[in-house]
């Protein structure tokens, strides 16, 4: 049954397809203690625009799109684009060890400074000077369109990032993922019609956000560093979490939360308590056999953190989640023996605010 | 409500694909303000979920000449104020709202309300999509000045995909994945951010917070060398510099930073206590500090130099152990060596409670089993150095002679 389930999804491997080629200076290894604070001028577009031999094939596409009973809709020039990838690569490094500036306020300082055109050809060390950074980001998208081979009709799109340092104007990262998507005879056209209007149909219409979504994603993933996720590793998992006697009477300060965490082995592991103080470091401490028999070959880690409250640190019933990142992916779990009741120094447990509508 | 709902299933139906719609219901009334913070969503997804779509349109309404306060910082502030915003429901009246974002200094909040992952599927068809409701709360007045409906979906189905029979499989056997939720939520977001009012007011870059210092001091882990850090040692990091802000430490090259938290104005303090398991390396103290908006500053070490040795706890491997003789009651117990091991401790079962036998680093001893059992059980587990007790031996009985 599993093998049947697969099979789509390896038939359709070949609707999409992705490359990626990244160079990494070894000392580019930001922390969240020692983070890299960048900026991201707007991204250069090197597609060439939209190609003018598509404007006469408009009314076919229109057809097209008809005979499939779609809407023809208009795909978005690569300006946009360009600018898209930026913004939703923006989101995606936000609360990674890649502290961005706001693009904007960085647009609004190139504009004053007369550089907004032209951010890529400053020597990076002046520009990282002026404003307030330590690497500058520069993106140039290579191709945002679709290529027609008749039978099908390939959406790419294409972009390169390099990471300048502001201190020596070196190179410290250089990447370029490509994402392409087929609509034709890979998906399995059935029946003529669709077998001609799929392909002609894609040329007006990519997926291009789908494609742009998946692009930060992917150069996301490659630039903030963090946990490399790995095709086919097992997912992390979760068996025990829990806070280590805590008092029945509530947290106080100076006093320690203290979670413990059998899971999958290699994993980054962390807690929150509520929101109230997240990504708590855990540790892994030991590996042990999971079932006491070394020879069955699965082994469980052992992991455990610890936060020391301040004077100033005060919660009310807050659960703490525990979290662990693999090569897999990650998984989260809420800890037993909570919630977590903090009471602030000098100070009885906060009253919680009514909620709306229950006063 | 419902008519709606089929309404809108219908048409989607009719163009399969991913789509994300806004709808504004309430245009800007007012003054837009400057300086926002986006709470944590409520609805009825996973707090994942709910994480992942605030920000990314926190993310993407910065891109409208917002200045955005941490996400961190406000969720830290609003556990500290007694709510609970890590539950699905949790939005105070508006006026306590109100009077939050005044006391955190941002003039407008933005609420995501009702957010909904909804999954249909029925063979050759399948819907997934997200919805929700976003609103602009002038902290000022404690009044609404801008609404919106926002959505995204994504259709599609052997039904409704071009006759590309593959594809369609493959996109609804994919379509309840995260990374389809991703999408969806990165849809909606990049929508409801192009409806968002934007700003007139450009951004300018803020100046960077400063970290004047960094000290750490050493308690425990006695009677290790002042600078060297081993399990059980705990060691408090202080640094001054700009204050308002919150910061991240790490000692001695630790993968991972610990939160340091204002006591006094511009002093931040935090403590970790050191695991086995955190390995070992040196180096300074490395301290960042973050400002409400989440600008970081230049890292900052400290002078003193730090070493750290604490292996990870892994239990010597597991051994086999045989029962080499016998006489009356009178058992001898030899067992293999085992790679990492300081010492063995032997268990014991002959009717009644098991006793644990304590046979250093030998590999061999001589028991005496008192008056009671038939026979004798044992399983022998190696220990290593640091405490950490391996798994059991097979066991290995023999019959008693009475």
């Amino acid at each position: 049954m599993k093998a049947l389930l697969a099979l789509p999804l390896v038939l359709a491997a070949g609707c999409a397809g992705a490359w990626k080629e990244v160079r990494r200076a070894p000392a580019f290894a930001p922390t969240e203690a020692a983070p890299v604070r960048i900026a991201v001028p707007p991204f250069r577009d090197e597609t060439g625009g939209r190609s003018p031999l598509v404007y006469p094939l408009l009314p076919i596409l229109w057809v097209a799109n008809l005979a499939l009973l779609r809407v023809p809709e208009s795909d978005p020039d690569s300006t946009e684009g360009a600018e898209v990838l930026r913004a939703l690569l923006v989101a995606r490094l936000r609360g990674s060890s890649l502290n961005v500036v706001d693009p904007r306020a960085v647009d609004t300082t190139l504009h004053h400074l007369e550089l907004l055109e032209r951010a890529h050809d400053v020597d990076p060390v002046e520009l990282g000077g002026r404003l307030g950074v330590d690497a500058i980001v520069l993106g140039t998208l290579r191709s945002w369109g679709p290529r027609y081979y008749v039978v099908e009709t390939r959406t790419i799109v294409e972009a390169e990032i390099r990471i300048l340092s502001c201190v020596d104007g070196g190179e410290i990262f250089r990447g370029a993922v490509g994402l392409s998507d087929a609509a034709g005879i890979t998906g399995g056209p059935t029946v003529y019609v669709s077998a001609a209007a799929t392909p002609l149909a894609a040329l007006g219409s990519g997926p291009y956000q789908a494609l742009a979504i998946e692009w930060s994603e992917r150069m996301g993933a490659e630039l903030a560093g963090g946990v490399p996720t790995r095709e086919g590793a097992p997912a992390p998992y979760i068996a025990v979490a829990a806070l280590s006697s805590p008092p029945a009477e509530g947290f106080r300060a100076g006093e320690t939360v203290e979670v413990f965490a059998i899971g999958a082995p290699g994993c980054r592991a962390s807690f929150d308590i509520g929101t109230l103080r997240v990504r708590v470091p855990m540790c892994e401490v030991a590996r042990i056999p999971r079932t006491g028999d070394p020879a069955a070959g699965e082994i469980s880690a052992h992991y455990r953190g610890a936060y020391s409250l301040t004077e100033d640190d005060g919660v009310l019933d807050a659960p703490v989640f525990v979290t662990l990142e693999g090569a897999g992916g990650r998984a989260s779990a809420v800890a037993e023996n909570g919630p977590v009741t903090v009471a602030r120094s000098g100070q009885s447990p906060t009253a919680r605010p009514p909620r709306r509508g229950s006063e | 409500m419902r008519r709606f709902r089929i309404a809108g299933l219908l048409a989607s139906l009719a163009m399969p694909a991913c789509a994300a719609s806004t709808k504004v219901v309430q245009p800007l009334d007012g003054d837009p303000p400057s300086r926002i913070a986006v709470l944590p969503f409520e609805g009825d997804l996973s707090p994942r979920a709910r994480a992942i779509l605030r920000g990314l349109v926190g993310s993407l309404l910065a891109d409208r000449n917002y200045a955005k306060l941490d996400d961190e910082v406000v969720d830290s502030r609003l556990a500290l104020d007694g709510h609970a915003p890590w539950n699905g429901t949790w939005l105070p009246a508006d006026e306590a709202l109100a009077a939050f974002g005044r006391s955190i200094g941002a003039e407008g909040l933005v609420l995501g309300e009702g957010f909904s992952d909804s999954r249909f599927s029925a063979g050759v068809v399948f819907r997934r999509g997200l919805t929700g409701g976003l609103r602009l709360l002038d902290s000022r007045t404690a009044r609404t000045i801008w609404r919106a409906e926002v959505g995204s979906s994504d259709t599609g189905g052997v039904l409704l995909e071009s006759g590309q029979v593959i594809r369609a499989l493959a996109d609804t056997i994919g379509s309840g994945s995260e990374e389809e939720f991703g999408h969806l939520a990165a849809a909606l977001a990049l929508d409801a951010a192009r409806a968002f009012p934007e700003n007139p007011r450009p951004l300018e870059i803020p100046a960077r917070p400063r970290v004047e210092s960094v000290s750490v001091t050493r308690s425990g882990g006695d009677p290790a060398p002042p600078d060297l850090l081993v399990a059980g040692a705990t060691v408090e990091i202080v640094a001054r510099g700009t204050p308002g802000s919150h910061g991240r430490a790490s000692v001695a090259g630790i993968d991972g930073a610990i939160p340091l938290v204002e006591g006094d104005p511009g002093v931040y303090r935090g403590r970790l206590r050191i695991e086995a398991g955190h390995g070992q390396g040196s180096g300074p103290a490395v301290v960042c500090l973050y400002d409400a908006f989440g600008n970081a500053s230049a890292p900052a070490r400290s002078d003193s130099l730090w070493s750290l040795f604490a292996p990870r706890l892994d239990p010597p491997a597991a051994l086999r152990a045989e029962i080499v003789d016998s006489d009356r009651r009178r058992v001898r117990l030899r067992w293999e060596a085992s790679a990492g091991a300081a010492a063995y401790v032997v268990g014991r079962l002959s009717g009644g409670d098991p006793v644990t036998l304590e046979a250093g680093a030998r590999l061999e001893i001589e028991d005496s089993v008192p008056p009671g059992g038939e026979s004798a059980t044992y399983v022998v587990s190696a220990r290593s150095a640091n405490g950490a007790v391996g798994p059991p031996s097979p066991a290995a009985s023999v019959r008693l002679d009475s």
